[in-house]
């Protein structure tokens, strides 16, 4: 007999794990009905706007909101005085790392508005309340700041200069954490022991995030509870530190997440702006609306990276890795955001390693203050700079030596018969084929013809480069998520859990692993994520885990919901429970063609149609908690190739090539897409972004006439290819992909220019390598050739 | 934003009436400058004049060996116009080089030469093409109209009404954009009109739009890009920035031209 056609099956074809399956909200945002936080309105609201210094140091004498109290429509103006007056917490740093003698780092208390100093240009003193938005901004400018301005610092390395102007009294040398890690004396012998040391000044410069939705948020306090409408990447964790602040009990704190419009690790920290609005919220009665403006958002968001380094690499005379070695300064900026230490320290080493078996590396790291915008995380978070660190060296490394590139990394890849492999930082990779994905890139990016596009380039006048950039990043440490499962009233099956879409498209990938688990129909299914009321835990979204955390957590969920199922469709069925099997959405009893769907089973239970006793579970809900979620090891191989126009210095990626290895791939159509959104934000910060800071700690850059996003016509053509080894710490067996567009980008993209600028003579073109900076290169290699 | 109000004259005479009658008021062309700064409050006008429904402002003509355009033109009629790709394709290519879509359906020429941004396009045009600037009281040559940064030979309460292009025989524009805000940080206009040509350089100046006359000396011997190698614009008087010194757009204005007579020659 023919197997009947399975509706399941067909729908599994088309919705199931695996298929490129478009984002459910696409429709919904692209016509304009998407609701961020700024399109949620409350009758009678009130409007905030923030008033900032000016300065980038200072002592505040007073702060005088007289003059705004007395503007047409103002309700009321707070300052620092009266935050403290109302005894909320600081504002904490919540991954500190301990410095080199096992001490503490200095974590200074940031108070929402400041009280006694400003320390950055942006940060937020006061803030006015009126009827509406226009008013708030009038009054906002009324009020009288006494400030004196203080000398100001806004690189580590000034900040680090004897006499540098100390950002806090407790810092007097503004260091807040002289990090170290690694085994000194070993590392030390290796490089003393090394046939070729590879050395380079590698600046990871400053970005501004820039996502296309600018913070806001909508504050109220209702019936004795504070609740907060406001974008962030993970409302559970979100409302546990707020409440921390507030010194509130968390079941007194609900927080709502909508659709959120890009946030690349910014949006994941409880900033200032949200105490001041819940603190109004409550002394008012009314809900509280603040949208940030664009220019304001320049200083009022965290900004990402910043952090100069001296990268070494020791090697033997054949090109064998001995250790590497990464020492110097990262800016935290003003005050600590909360995983403020944490990109520069702890994810260089851990990432640093990538696919080889260097089998020692040391980082040392001072992190500074200075007079800035807070730093935080932004897209990697450590992972892109560490796998960047390594894979210059690397390139140079087989430049000084003579010796191939891809051979080089060849020679020095984690081969698969190595897995389990434990790295010098206590990572334990678990799959992987390195040098398989580097052969396949190398042919896909057809790296054999490179001689001949090279002639062409130069017939153009313009200098032609490739670059590698091999990447392995250590996802997100492991943490609790939640899988709900709910079957409602009309039909529907809601997922709830705690990790957080802004912009990437969870509700897709997400339902395709409950179709498949569970055969429930595809349309049918809901995503509930931001609303902290529903969670009963939830690590956020961040650091490339929400397929592993939420995906595991709804797998396992799933099993849970069939196996109550099974129970209650023994009764449905009148068949005993052990002979009952769960198979393409449907519950039959084996070796029978009797059974009962998933769908059906729970519309009978919602209408009551099923008689059961005491003991037997009354619905399929479930609430699961997927326990501490391990980390993964995404990686891949990214080829790139630029053309440089030496009379005006313009690079442009020509080619981009990748190879991946995300393990189990959900969604193929959205982790290209991740990628190449990760890759753009890569090529802006190798090509165009950067941050300057004047002598006084005014931002020069501090708008879109001055800083320089990647655009459209920016992108390459991009050649995808997914070559995966499933993961073995997650039962999706997925990677995670959020991120590795960056992490392959900067190497790859910076390896070819300093590939083309090498044959001019320049020896190490830093990020980002504008136009000026490269044509300046040019100048100064001529020159310095001339000499 | 602060409060102001706002007025729809007919025809330029009101238009000049009312400026003349509101203290500071501001004529309003397509707002692609003014409506900016308006809304970061660092403009402040009491009064906005709209020019939208003036009659007879916006248009393009041939009027004998002239190309005359009305001042509510927008750029991107310009880029697209016919009679303009005919005349002077170089000042077509040049209007669509200005911003993006939005601002260029926006965006009018009359706004951009009183506006006179250093880093502007539309003067480079006039300067190397000899406009002439054409007001509701006189007729001023483009030489004498640019006067300095955001500053020109406007008095109060006159309103450009249209600007005349005498029809060159070679003309092309090269850009080279600020990688931030893409406005000129080095555009390089060139004209040839018989014997007499002009190149005219924006975004480089500190004192604005100038012509770079070492160059056009270069170029009368042999209207050609290699009448240019080794010729050397100086630094001196030119801006520097985040983005370019002085001694890189000075470089740049060497490069541009060439790329503008390149271009010019192959029209
Ligand atoms: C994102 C962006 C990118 C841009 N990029 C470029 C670029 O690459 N190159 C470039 O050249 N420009 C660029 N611009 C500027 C754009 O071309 C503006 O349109 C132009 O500078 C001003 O024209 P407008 O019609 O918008 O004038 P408005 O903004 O309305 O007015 C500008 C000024 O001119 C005065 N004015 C206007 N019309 C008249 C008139 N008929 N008589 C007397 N005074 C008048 C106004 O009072 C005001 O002071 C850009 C603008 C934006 C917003």
């Amino acid at each position: 007999m023919n197997k009947p056609t399975d509706q399941t099956d067909l729908s599994l074809m088309k919705f199931g794990i695996g298929q490129p399956v478009s984002r459910n909200e696409d429709p919904i945002l692209v016509r304009g009905e998407g609701r961020y936080t700024d399109d949620v309105n409350f009758d009678g609201q009130l409007y905030a706007v923030f008033v900032r210094s000016p300065y980038a140091h200072g002592v505040i004498n007073g702060v005088d909101v007289a003059p705004a109290l007395e503007m047409p429509g103002v309700v009321a103006a707070y300052t620092g005085a009266d935050l403290v007056a109302a005894g909320y917490d600081t504002l904490k740093c919540v991954m500190p790392q301990k410095q080199r003698d096992g001490s503490a780092m200095i974590m200074p208390a940031r108070p929402a508005l400041a009280v006694d100093k400003v320390r950055f240009v942006g940060d937020p003193v006061a803030f006015v309340v009126a009827e509406t938005a226009a008013q708030a901004r009038d009054a906002a400018e009324a009020v009288a700041l006494d400030i004196d301005p203080l000398p100001a610092v806004t690189t580590p390395e000034e900040a680090d200069q004897p006499g540098a102007a100390a950002v806090y009294d407790e810092a007097p040398d503004n260091c807040a954490l002289d990090y170290h890690f690694g085994e000194t004396e070993k590392v030390d012998a290796a490089f003393a022991a090394a046939a070729h040391v590879t050395r380079l000044e590698i600046a990871n410069n400053r970005v501004v995030v820039n996502p296309l939705e600018p913070r806001s948020a909508v504050a109220r306090f209702e019936g004795g509870r504070y609740v907060l409408n406001v974008p962030t990447q993970g409302v559970f964790g979100f409302r546990n530190s707020l409440a921390g602040v507030l010194k509130a009990d968390t079941k007194q704190v609900h927080v709502i997440t909508g659709n959120v419009g890009g946030s690349f690790g910014m949006k994941a920290s409880v900033f200032p702006e949200y105490i001041g609005l819940l603190h109004a919220a409550k002394a008012l009665g009314k809900p509280v609306k603040w949208t940030d403006q664009r220019s304001e958002s320049f200083v009022s968001d965290h900004h990402g990276r910043d952090q100069n380094v001296t990268a070494e690499l020791a090697l033997d005379a054949k090109g064998k890795f001995l250790a590497v070695r990464i020492s110097g300064h990262s800016n935290m900026g003003a005050y600590l955001s909360p995983v403020a230490p944490l990109m520069s320290t702890l994810n260089i080493h851990k990432n640093g390693i990538g696919t080889y078996t260097t089998p020692l590396i040391q980082v040392d790291t001072r992190c500074m203050f200075t007079n800035t915008v807070p730093i935080s995380a932004y897209r990697g978070a450590g992972r892109p700079e560490g796998n960047y660190f390594m894979e210059r060296l690397i390139d140079e490394a087989a430049r000084e030596m003579g010796i191939d590139p891809v051979s080089l990394r060849k020679r020095n890849q984690i081969k698969p018969s190595q897995m389990p492999y434990k790295t010098p930082t206590d990572t334990v990779y678990d799959s992987g084929d390195f040098t398989a994905l580097l052969e396949r890139a190398v042919e896909a990016a057809d790296w054999k013809g490179f001689a001949q596009r090279k002639r062409e380039s130069r017939k153009k006048g313009l200098l032609r480069g490739r670059g590698i950039g091999c990447y392995l990043e250590v996802t997100a440490p492991p943490m609790n998520e939640m899988g709900g499962i709910r079957f409602d009233a009309d039909g529907g099956v809601t997922i709830i859990t705690g990790t957080l879409d802004y912009g990437q498209g969870h509700w897709t990938p997400f339902a395709q692993v409950l179709t498949t688990k569970l055969g429930v129909p595809f349309d049918k299914i809901r995503l509930i994520q931001g609303d902290s009321d529903k969670l009963i835990a939830g690590g956020g979204t961040g650091g490339s885990k929400s397929i592993m955390a939420s995906g595991a957590a709804i797998s396992e969920a799933a099993e849970k919901v069939i196996e109550k199922g099974k129970v209650i469709a023994s009764y449905a069925l009148e068949a005993g429970v052990e002979d009952i099997e769960f198979a393409a959405g449907r519950f039959i009893i084996a070796g029978t063609d009797r059974g009962i769907g998933v769908m059906e089973l729970a519309a009978k239970l919602r209408e009551g149609g099923l008689r059961l006793p005491e003991d037997a579970p009354k619905s399929l809900d479930v609430d699961h908690v997927h326990r501490l979620s391990p980390s993964a090891y995404p990686n891949g191989c990214h080829i790139a190739e630029v053309e440089i126009d030496p009379d005006t210095g313009v690079t442009k990626v020509v080619s981009y090539v990748m190879v991946n290895d995300f393990g189990t791939v959900v969604n193929p159509l959205l982790v290209e897409g991740q990628l190449h959104g990760g890759v753009m934000q890569g090529i802006g910060q190798a090509l165009m972004e950067f941050t300057e800071y004047d002598s006084d700690g005014q931002l020069v850059t501090g708008s879109f006439m001055d800083y320089a996003m990647p655009r459209a016509d920016d992108t390459p053509a991009f050649s995808f290819e997914s070559r995966p080894t499933p993961a073995k710490t997650n039962p999706l067996g997925a990677k995670g992909c959020g991120e590795a567009g960056c992490a392959g980008a900067l190497p790859s993209v910076m390896n070819a220019i300093n590939d083309a600028l090498a044959e001019v003579g320049v020896k190490h073109m830093n990020m980002p390598a504008t136009p000026r900076r490269v044509w300046e290169a040019i100048q100064a290699a001529k020159a310095s050739a001339a000499a | 934003m602060y409060a102001f109000s706002y007025h729809q004259p007919k025809t330029v005479r009101q238009a000049a009436s009312l400026l003349a009658k509101n203290e500071d008021g501001k004529i309003l062309a397509g707002g692609q400058t003014l409506l900016p700064t308006m809304k970061q409050r660092l403009a402040a006008p009491p009064a906005l004049i709209d020019l939208g429904k003036v009659e007879g402002l916006s248009g393009i003509e041939l009027k004998g060996r002239s190309l005359v355009i009305g001042a509510t033109t927008k750029h991107v009629q310009v880029a697209t116009s016919e009679i303009v790709k005919q005349a002077i394709p170089g000042l077509a290519e040049m209007a669509g080089m200005i911003g993006d879509p939005a601002v260029r359906n926006r965006g009018t020429i009359g706004g951009s030469v009183a506006n006179n941004d250093p880093a502007a396009d539309y003067p480079a045009a006039c300067l190397a093409l000899g406009a002439t600037i054409i007001t509701n009281t006189r007729k001023i040559p483009a030489e004498q109209f640019f006067t300095g940064l955001f500053e020109t030979a406007l008095e109060p309460g006159e309103v450009i009404v249209k600007i005349s292009f005498p029809i060159v025989s070679k003309a092309a524009y090269a850009k080279f954009r600020n990688p931030a805000s893409r406005y000129a940080m080095v555009g390089v206009f060139v004209a040839k009109r018989g014997s007499d040509i002009r190149v005219a350089v924006t975004g480089a100046g500190s004192n604005g739009v100038f012509r770079a006359t070492a160059l056009e000396e270069a170029l009368k011997k042999r209207f050609s890009p290699k009448s240019l190698e080794g010729v050397s614009v100086s630094a001196d008087g030119l801006n520097g920035d985040i983005h370019a010194s002085p001694e890189y757009r000075a470089h740049l204005i060497g490069v541009m031209a060439k790329r503008a007579v390149t271009a010019a020659i192959g029209k």
